[in-house]
């Protein structure tokens, strides 16, 4: 520690700190426009000058490092004199437009002119008059007010490695923009917007809809992605105005993806259920609450009766909070008399608790959010982090930038992570499992792994099956080279602290179960547990719905439930904020289950493509509209707020099920929410994992469906940063950004089959299903392989999809012509 | 009971002292205002129900939404809703409302209008028997402008009572001019940037 005196206080700060972050741990200001403490110092601004004895000129804190024994002084009539010279020159440029620019009221210039400033200026000159900048999507930019600190520049480039806009210009013309000054084009992250000091950047849903001083703040957990970042709303009366990060607060410390800041205009969609609807002669019409319970139960009990109990499934939702999972088991179980419970989550997150179960014997991994910026070597297989968990992939992407740790990436598609790594190896799509064999076999072959590992239980039938994927084989089912296998190996097994990571989500196909199995046996090998993985579950509540729903194996899954393999059919399913005909993979033999049903109950927030089928509908209150429990990737449970009223006649969902119950003469309990988390958290959060026993198992590559002549192409799915599932194609403001799928071809693929850049491809699948697409022409993806993102409905997608057997991944080999 | 007081209570001279107050009150003018036929003229500069200024040359209302009075409001009866207005991309209203029953005339809003906006018309009679009457929206307000300050006293308003803040920090006459290299910008340059009516 450093022990320096500031304004006369003995203050102590850890090595390496400057005299800003010193002066800030210690609770002292001092003021500044360019400093972030996520980024490196800029030293620009020049407002943090202090006073240093011994110094005859003013330094500034915020690149100064801390000394022992310095003097510094933060307040000083000196000082005082320079910030007010400082600040005077800004606003000799900056539009003093501060009735109209949303920023005022937390704008920083705007404070600190009001704390040293002067309030006539000595100077007067020429300001800008540029126009706004207005064209693009979610993000807006008035260059008249920028007062050039940079800090939307690095944290962009910096710190979320995009990098889309920079200053150009010299002199009084210099001004933030993309290159060219085109259109701004980018993730749409809106991090810029929220570290500008002014009001030069700003969201465009937010524009002129509020003045901050009218709305109240309300820190709530992200519905999306399971990170559970806090993502701070501002409501004024009953309606969310903005989201944005507020630095410090949360998991995520300030920082926010396009979902998390943009995707919260779901809850005001004109999609909303606002009354529950009953099927009447072939038409779904507005019912009262009583009159639908009322037919529910008495359908159920009907089919109960008719066809048994086990005749009737539920499928839970990885979005909905764990009271509400945990009151559609206790609805099943006490009403209803069946196990027959899932999720999408068999698509998902089960490829990964499945092989966890065998790698370790634990039912579910409790991520450490902070891991990744302590490891040295980083493995990321086939996933785009950054897309699907924005906020921890950005911890990956730190490690790499602070501590400049290697980042090896394997995958086809060229992912952010994939620019900014080490190493990247680029294997053919679905191959993952070769490739770790092949790193494995690699190690084995030149003995670099953990000596302990080889009393792992399953070591010596690895070994044995590792023979098969010796580098030179890998290399040849992979695309990656022999030497980059073996330097992969030799790079892991010289960490000192290896992770590896990888997502499993239900949208992606090209990773199975073997796939997460292949990867817990490297780690094996490494001598490490399940600490050294990074798998976050999918969705904001999938580790809570594992948890709410407990033991598997009980009664039907998903698989066994809607694609009839070899069971009795069910004949009545209850779907609790589930979309099943889009989001399913296969969802032509989804179709045929649901169309197939006796009774079909969907309760969710929005008319969906599953509600439209139903016989019932029931209208649920949404996230911030309801109370709950959020199960994330930590494991720790982050309850999230009711700060909106309810949309129309809906209600909780955990509400529904325990008045249907009740109305079933189940005793349901819950008299109220606070009685139901009680419940949960005794039942359910209480649940603590078992210790890791390791064991190795072999994995084969599964073969990838023969390209035959015409389907030589193979469809990847996935998910973008900017969608999470089939919700936010309901939200404007995330559609504004992309709004329609999309399919990714390479050049040279592109013009074999006659597909141009934004032109229609038409895409068949060998399960005869035809779907249209409009093309992107890139190198994003190699030859041979195509991408297409899940969440839009209209697409159909998964039309093209099938089911994972065993767990495995199929991939799907697709024909691709012009439409 | 001493003598005095007897001869007070004999004579009745305090009631005599009273009679002729009364006798001298009967010759002199009237000060009981016979209210609803006899209207009371108010002072210059008096805080009555409020008006949005209508600006002379739009012929609409000057307001440019900046909240400012909301925020000043001790009351907080002014709500004001803005939006984008569509054709020109500028800052507007959407709604504006005032809630008389809760406003305590203390003219905060009218000193923190950057613009000049709104003010306190002379107008006192607008006592109803229902709340919506006393809701002001925007039409009603403006309505207020054109029936009691109209013309020159809405002018004088503003000069004698009033002073836009705009007007109070305008820039004085012998600041120091910088221009950037190349321009031959005028001496007090004006920014064009700014909404309308903020200088």
């Amino acid at each position: 520690m450093i022990e320096l005196t500031i304004n006369g206080r003995k203050v102590q700060c850890p090595p390496k700190s400057t005299i800003l972050q010193a002066a800030q741990a210690n609770g002292i200001y001092i003021p500044h426009l360019c400093w972030d403490r996520r980024l490196t110092p800029y030293g620009g601004c020049r407002l943090c000058l202090v006073e240093v004895e011994g110094q005859k000129k003013l330094l500034a804190s915020c690149s100064t490092p801390a000394e022992q024994g310095m003097v510094v002084q933060t307040e000083t009539p000196k000082l005082e004199k320079a910030r007010r010279t400082v600040l005077e020159l800004l606003l000799v440029h900056h539009p003093l437009d501060c009735p109209v620019c949303d920023k005022a009221g937390e704008c920083e210039l705007q404070d600190l002119a009001f704390k040293y400033g002067p309030s006539q200026s000595r100077f007067s000159g020429e300001r800008k008059h540029e126009p706004e900048f207005l064209a693009a999507p979610l993000i807006e930019r008035n260059t008249n007010r920028c007062i050039l600190c940079g800090k939307c520049v690095r944290v962009c480039k910096e710190h979320q490695g995009v990098g889309a806009i920079n200053l150009i210009g010299r002199g009084f013309k210099t001004k933030i923009s993309p290159a060219f000054e085109e259109t701004l084009d980018c993730e749409f992250c809106g991090q810029c917007v929220d570290s500008c000091p002014v009001g030069a950047l700003g969201t465009k849903p937010y524009r002129f809809r509020s003045r901050v001083w009218f709305m109240e703040e309300q820190p709530n957990i992200c519905p999306y992605c399971s990170v559970g970042c806090t993502t701070v709303l501002s409501l004024r009366e009953g309606r969310i105005m903005r989201a944005r990060g507020k630095d410090g607060v949360g998991i995520n410390e300030g920082d926010l993806c396009p979902r998390g800041r943009f995707g919260f205009d779901f809850i005001e969609s004109e999609h909303r259920l606002t009354t529950p609807l009953l099927r009447k002669g072939g038409k779904l019409e507005p019912a009262s609450w009583q009159e639908a319970l009322e037919f529910v139960a008495a359908r159920l009990s009907e089919v109960k009766a008719k066809h048994g109990a086990e005749s009737v499934g539920a499928l839970g939702s990885e979005r909905c909070s764990v009271e509400d999972n945990y009151m559609l088991r206790k609805f099943m179980s006490l009403a209803v008399g069946s196990n027959n419970l899932d999720s999408r989550a068999r698509f998902g997150y089960h490829k990964q608790t499945g092989a966890l179960k065998k790698a370790f014997g634990i039912p579910w991994l409790a991520l450490d959010f902070n891991a990744p910026l302590a490891a040295d070597v980083l493995f990321v297989l086939e996933s785009d982090l950054t897309s699907t968990h924005p906020v921890y992939g950005l911890k990956v992407l730190a490690a790499r930038r602070d501590s400049e740790a290697t980042l090896i990436v394997a995958g086809p598609q060229e992912t952010k992570l994939a620019t900014w790594s080490s190493t990247w190896l680029r294997s053919r799509p679905a191959t993952g499992v070769a490739l770790v064999n092949g790193i494995m076999s690699a190690m084995l072959e030149g003995g670099l792994h953990n000596k302990d590992a080889e009393k792992v239980n399953g070591f010596p039938q690895l070994a044995e099956h590792l023979k098969k994927y010796s580098p030179g084989e890998a290399a040849r089912m992979t695309g990656v080279s022999a030497e980059d296998i073996r330097q992969t190996a030799a790079a892991l097994a010289a960490a000192k602290n290896p992770m590896l990571f990888a997502s499993f989500g239900s949208s992606s196909n090209t990773k199975g179960e073997g796939t997460a199995l292949a990867l817990m046996d490297l780690a094996i090998l490494l001598g490490r547990g399940p600490e050294a993985l990074g798998m976050p579950p999918e969705f904001a509540n999938t580790l809570g719905l594992q948890m709410a729903f407990g033991d598997e194996g009980k009664g039907l899954d998903a698989r066994q439930m809607l694609y009839g393999n070899g069971q009795k059919p069910i004949k009545a399913l209850y779907i609790m904020g589930e979309n099943p005909a889009v989001t399913f993979p296969g969802t032509a033999k989804v179709m045929k289950a649901l169309e197939g049903l006796d009774l079909l109950i969907v309760q969710d927030i929005m008319m969906t493509e599953t509600a439209a089928m139903a016989h019932v509908v029931l209208p649920a209150a949404s996230w911030s509209e309801k109370e709950g429990t959020f199960v994330g990737l930590t494991g720790k449970p982050q309850k999230f707020v009711k700060c909106l009223p309810e949309t129309g006649l809906s209600m909780p969902d955990w509400k529904i099920l325990r008045n249907l119950g009740t109305l079933m003469k189940a005793e349901m309990g819950a008299g109220n929410f606070a009685e139901l988390a009680e419940e949960t958290a005794e039942n359910v959060l209480s649940a603590q994992l078992p210790a890791a026993t390791p064991a190795l198992t072999a994995v084969e590559q599964a073969t990838t469906e023969t390209t035959e002549d015409g389907y030589r192409l193979l469809l990847a799915t996935g998910n973008l940063m900017q969608h999470s599932g089939s919700l936010t194609a309901i939200s404007k403001n995330l559609g504004s950004a992309v709004s329609d799928a999309y399919l990714q071809i390479n050049p040279a693929d592109a013009k074999a089959c006659g597909v141009t850049d934004e032109g229609f491809a038409k895409v068949s699948g060998k399960n005869g299903a035809v779907i249209y697409l409009k093309a992107k022409v890139t190198v994003e993806v190699p030859e041979g392989m195509v991408f297409v993102p899940t969440h839009f409905a209209h697409a159909g997608v998964n039309m093209l999809t099938s089911p994972p057997t065993n767990g495995e991944a199929p991939a799907v080999a697709v024909k691709v012509e012009a439409a | 009971m001493n003598t005095k007081k007897i001869v007070k209570t004999i004579f009745m001279t305090e009631i005599l002292q009273g009679m002729a107050l009364t006798l001298k009150s009967l010759f002199s003018p009237a000060v009981t205002r016979q209210y609803p036929k006899e209207k009371r003229q108010p002072f210059p500069g008096f805080r009555g129900q409020h008006a949005f200024v209508r600006d002379a040359k739009t012929g609409k209302e000057k307001c440019i939404a900046c909240g400012l009075c909301g925020a000043v409001c001790p009351s907080k009866c002014i709500y004001i809703y803005t939006k984008e207005d569509e054709e020109t991309r500028k800052k507007t209203i959407d709604r504006y409302e005032i809630e008389l029953l809760r406003c305590v005339y203390c003219a905060f809003c009218v000193e923190a209008c950057p613009v000049g906006a709104i003010a306190l018309t002379e107008n006192y009679e607008y006592s109803d028997y229902s709340r919506e009457a006393l809701y002001m929206t925007k039409e009603k307000l403006l309505d207020n402008w054109d029936r009691f300050m109209a013309g020159p006293k809405g002018d004088e308003y503003f000069e004698k009572f009033w002073t836009p803040k705009q007007q109070s920090f305008r820039a004085h006459d012998d600041q120091a001019v910088f221009r950037p290299k190349g321009s031959n910008g005028a001496a007090r340059p004006e920014a064009d940037t700014r909404p309308e009516g903020v200088k």
